[in-house]
């Protein structure tokens, strides 16, 4: 992870020119900046952000921070007030990097693009840890594996990333789990010690002291550096399985993160990602966090841009996986290559699907939008043969929405 | 241990510092409750910033303290203006507020202030006493229980119409579980009846409706009428010290209750997942319940002031035993105070109580000394509070709706809360105005939410069968008891109306 980090903050030092850098700090004095925070005040996400805003102005000379919790629909909410707002480099903020699953399954609500936002960086990484009862005659992930009855395990609210990612581990790696949904907040530990639940899926830094005071175990591990717990990677073998487990394992890798909207202009984005990589060079920083049993584990700019766009690339297989486990239908599919029929003026035609098979689908008169070699037309302009790129509605008579042709 | 009780109160009391320090967090703490919408929790992610380096015990209790007198000032503007500080401060409305009505706002004050110190340190003493006991009693109430306690809070409804009105109770009381149900379907993860609006996910904002139900309509009736809030004259209700005493005297006159609300609060606040609103509320339904006249509640009965006073105080002595020795927190606001408590380097869990038992009775001891700091403090200061609702409507309507925008907004920074804040304003006037009873409201609104969450999660882990578990059918038997009281004393009441109109 150091070497990551050195590594990262090399790479935007050799990346940023010193007067672009400059510049964009100018126009940062005597300005303030809106850190967006997408919970409540309180709680993980506030204390880091409160965190970085505090030192990122003390590395950007004259500007002023203010934190603005923007609680809300699982962070939905604060996340789509940062990508919106302008880009005039004033306004960043911090969410769930659970969001990536919603993202990927086009889930209703989110009016944002991960992919396209201007990352500034993260500050830890949030392995997860499989906890079970002390009490409970499963000591490995193998007993649970082999298990002959259902145990039950606590998520946060159905839709959630902690309810996503058990469901999905469950699903894929044939684990006897039943999921008891709802329990906001610690009340998952509550319940574990109500012999309610035997096992919960979390971060590994909120069961530290609750494993400590001897009321659980850590059965498997994903990511993180500590030795003491196996790696679940190691334990699964079935390619699908590897692949959810490396999506989760990303997942918690981005924790804590600080973005803004798309399209803010590179030197104040310079200016940022520089504040930022001082913040958290900052001892005083390293001192606040640890005293608040919050480790700090950075990365800085495109490198996060890299690690969320990584997450985001998944194999139709396991969005298809998540899909069914946030219990949505993916909301549009993408494919391109010839139209290989065109009836009745265009009203239906047939191409390949991203799968190989082939799809017929109905064009809407109105809805779809169909350009041929960048401009507009109708849907009676289209002929079989023509190459396009296609992305439509899965289910019924597979609305395209766009058609663009060459 | 006796020695260790007494000693850390001398060394409190003797140690200039510390009173200090506790004089400064009981003014933050009032400041807060005073202001619309920003409650205890915001007070203390502000103040963490500041303690890094504090020594453990200074630290704690001057976060505890500022947290919890919170509730003491919060009814201030409940009583004069019908305004709640918080969903916590909102049952003192319903009787706070006719009382200031008909003049009486300080002897109100007095009672709820009397009644707010008193709470907080009966939440003390039972949080000490409780400690032996912790374990067994918290981890007895499993989501089987919450369904069954928000279901017996629900059936209080029917106390709360008042005279002939059960119908009327009902109706309006199911029409507050009905917004309950607006939001994240716990079940299924979808959006309900939200529209396209995301801000609803989260439900229906407490604050928002409980301002708009309460508070907006009492401004415009005020409107209509002109006048005061206080319908008497300011000289013939002597608005006075004596007064306010004769509020503070209401206190010990009604001990029994006090005692009884003060342990329910503490107990509900206790168990981590019952929210702290519910105290409040569920105590004021007790209150009515238990009351041989409960036809006089919502319009100015002090049992109604003082028992969800008591209840709202009472919680925070609860709230922090599972806090401290579990290492998980019993409300939001202890959630915060956990993370502020760890920078400080205090390891809550079970091995607090013999590693740093010191500590543990300076909490309980800052918790009662605080109080009866703040209740001090601010009965010197009600009296001219109290003043205010002798002032003419035209020039303090203004001011207070201007209040329940703010609080209606601050709460969520969503802007699409004041659209929510005006519509319920009106479904509320309509109420004042047809002279409907609008507690059952909150009630369900408030219930509603816990009741639908833990009977899915009950009905995940046990089945159908939930409800055999032993304090379960404890419980189904309160409620019976409970329905059958309601019908015995409704019919006996309107026996007696038959007979009155019978002999005149």
């Amino acid at each position: 992870m150091k070497l990551r980090l050195a590594f990262g903050v090399l790479a935007a030092a050799a990346l940023a020119s010193p007067v672009a850098a400059q510049s964009g700090a100018d126009f940062y004095k005597g300005k303030t900046v809106t850190y967006i925070v997408a919970t409540a005040a309180g709680g993980g996400y506030d204390a880091y952000g409160r965190l970085v805003a505090d030192h990122m102005q003390k590395h950007l000379p004259g500007s002023t921070f203010v934190v603005r919790n923007m609680p809300g629909a699982g962070h939905i909410i604060g996340a789509n007030a940062i990508y919106n707002a302008r880009p005039d480099g004033l306004t960043i903020g911090t969410f769930n990097t659970g969001l990536i699953y919603n993202q990927l399954v086009g889930r209703e609500g989110i009016k944002f693009d991960l992919t396209r936002m201007s990352w500034i960086g993260k500050a830890a990484a949030d392995p997860r840890v499989f906890v079970i009862h002390s009490s409970s005659p499963i000591k490995s992930f193998e007993d649970l594996r082999q298990g002959k009855q259902t145990v039950n395990f606590a998520t946060s609210g159905v839709g959630s990333a902690s309810y996503v990612e058990t469901k999905i581990l469950a699903d894929a790696l044939g684990l006897p789990i039943k999921i008891i949904a709802g329990y906001s907040g610690q009340e998952d530990m509550m319940a574990m010690r109500r012999n309610e639940i035997t096992g919960i899926i979390g971060s590994r830094s909120s069961f530290e002291d609750f494993v400590k005071n001897g009321y659980a175990r850590f059965i498997a591990q994903i990511g993180g550096s500590e030795k003491d717990v196996p790696q679940l990677a190691s334990l699964v073998t079935d390619p699908e399985g590897k692949a959810l487990v490396a999506l989760i394992q990303s997942q918690g890798e981005i924790a804590r993160l600080t973005a803004g909207p798309p399209g803010i202009p590179a030197d104040r984005l310079q200016a940022l990602r520089a504040a930022y990589r001082k913040a958290m060079d900052d001892r005083e920083l390293q001192a606040r966090a640890e005293k608040m049993g919050r480790p700090v584990e950075p990365a800085v700019g495109e490198e996060v841009e890299k690690m969320v766009k990584e997450a985001l690339n998944q194999t139709p297989k396991t969005v298809a996986l998540l899909a069914a486990a946030l219990e949505v239908k993916p909301q549009t599919a993408k494919a391109s290559g010839p139209l290989l029929d065109v009836q009745d003026k265009g009203r239906a035609i047939v191409f390949n699907g991203p799968d190989g098979k082939q799809v017929k689908s109905e064009p809407s008169g109105s809805r779809t939008k169909i350009t041929i070699a960048g401009k507009e037309a109708k849907r009676g302009d289209l002929k079989a043969g023509m190459s396009c790129e296609i992305e439509y509605k899965p289910g019924g008579d597979n609305e395209p929405t766009t058609i663009a042709c060459k | 241990m006796l020695e260790t009780m007494f000693g850390t109160l001398y060394t409190l009391l003797s140690t200039p510092a510390y009173m200090g320090l506790m004089l400064v967090a009981v003014l933050i703490g009032i400041w807060v409750g005073l202001t619309p919408g920003i409650g205890g929790k915001l007070s203390i992610a502000l103040a963490i910033p500041f303690i890094y380096g504090w020594q453990a015990i200074p630290g704690a209790i001057f976060l505890l303290t500022m947290h919890a007198v919170n509730g003491t000032s919060g009814q201030i503007s409940s009583i004069m203006f019908g305004v709640p500080g918080d969903g916590d401060d909102a049952a003192t409305v319903l009787d706070g507020y006719p009382m200031a009505k008909r003049g009486e706002a300080g002897r109100a004050l007095g009672a709820s202030m009397t009644a707010s110190g008193v709470g907080g340190i009966i939440g003390a003493i039972v949080f000490a006493l409780m400690i032996p006991v912790l374990e067994p009693v918290v981890l007895a109430f499993s989501p089987a229980e919450f369904f069954l306690l928000a279901l017996l809070g629900i059936t209080f409804i029917a106390f709360l119409a008042g005279g002939g009105g059960m119908l009327k109770g009902i109706v309006v009381g199911l029409f507050g579980m009905m917004l309950a149900t607006v939001g994240m379907d716990p079940q299924t993860g979808t959006a309900r009846f939200a529209g396209e609006q995301i801000f609803l996910w989260d439900g229906i904002s407490l604050v928002t409706a409980v301002l708009a139900i309460f508070a907006v309509p009492e401004m415009i009736a005020l409107g209509v009428q002109g006048g005061s809030i206080s319908a008497v004259p300011m000289q013939t209700a002597k608005v006075s010290y004596r007064q306010l005493l004769g509020g503070v005297l209401e206190v010990p006159r009604h001990w029994w209750l006090v005692i009884r609300t003060s342990v329910i609060g503490a107990v509900i606040g206790m168990i981590p997942g019952l929210g702290g609103s519910a105290a409040a509320w569920f105590c004021y339904g007790h209150a009515v319940q238990t009351s041989r006249t409960p036809e006089r509640f919502g319009k100015g009965a002090v049992e109604g002031v003082i028992a969800p006073e008591t209840a709202s105080n009472a919680k925070e002595g609860g709230s922090l035993l599972p806090t401290l020795f579990f290492g998980i927190p019993g409300s939001s606001g202890m959630a915060i105070l956990l993370g502020a408590f760890l920078i400080l380097g205090i390891q809550p869990g079970p091995t607090l109580i013999s590693d740093n038992l010191n500590l543990v009775w300076m909490l309980i001891w800052a918790l009662v000394v605080g109080n009866v700091m703040a209740v001090a403090i601010l009965l010197v200061f009600a009296r001219w509070a109290a003043i205010l609702t002798f002032v003419r409507g035209e020039f303090l309507i203004p001011f207070v709706l201007t209040m329940c925008v703010f609080g209606s907004f601050v709460n969520e920074a969503q802007w699409q809360n004041l659209v929510v804040l005006a519509l319920l304003s009106a479904i509320g006037y309509g109420l004042l105005s047809a002279d409907w009873p609008r507690a059952p409201f909150a009630i369900g609104l408030v219930l509603g939410g816990i009741a639908e969450e833990s009977l899915h999660k009950a009905l995940a882990l046990w089945g159908p069968g939930f409800f055999l578990r032993p304090l379960s059918l404890v419980l189904i038997g309160l409620i019976a008891l409970t329905i059958g009281w309601a019908i015995y004393s409704g019919v006996r009441r309107r026996r007696a109306g038959q007979l009155e109109s019978l002999s005149t």
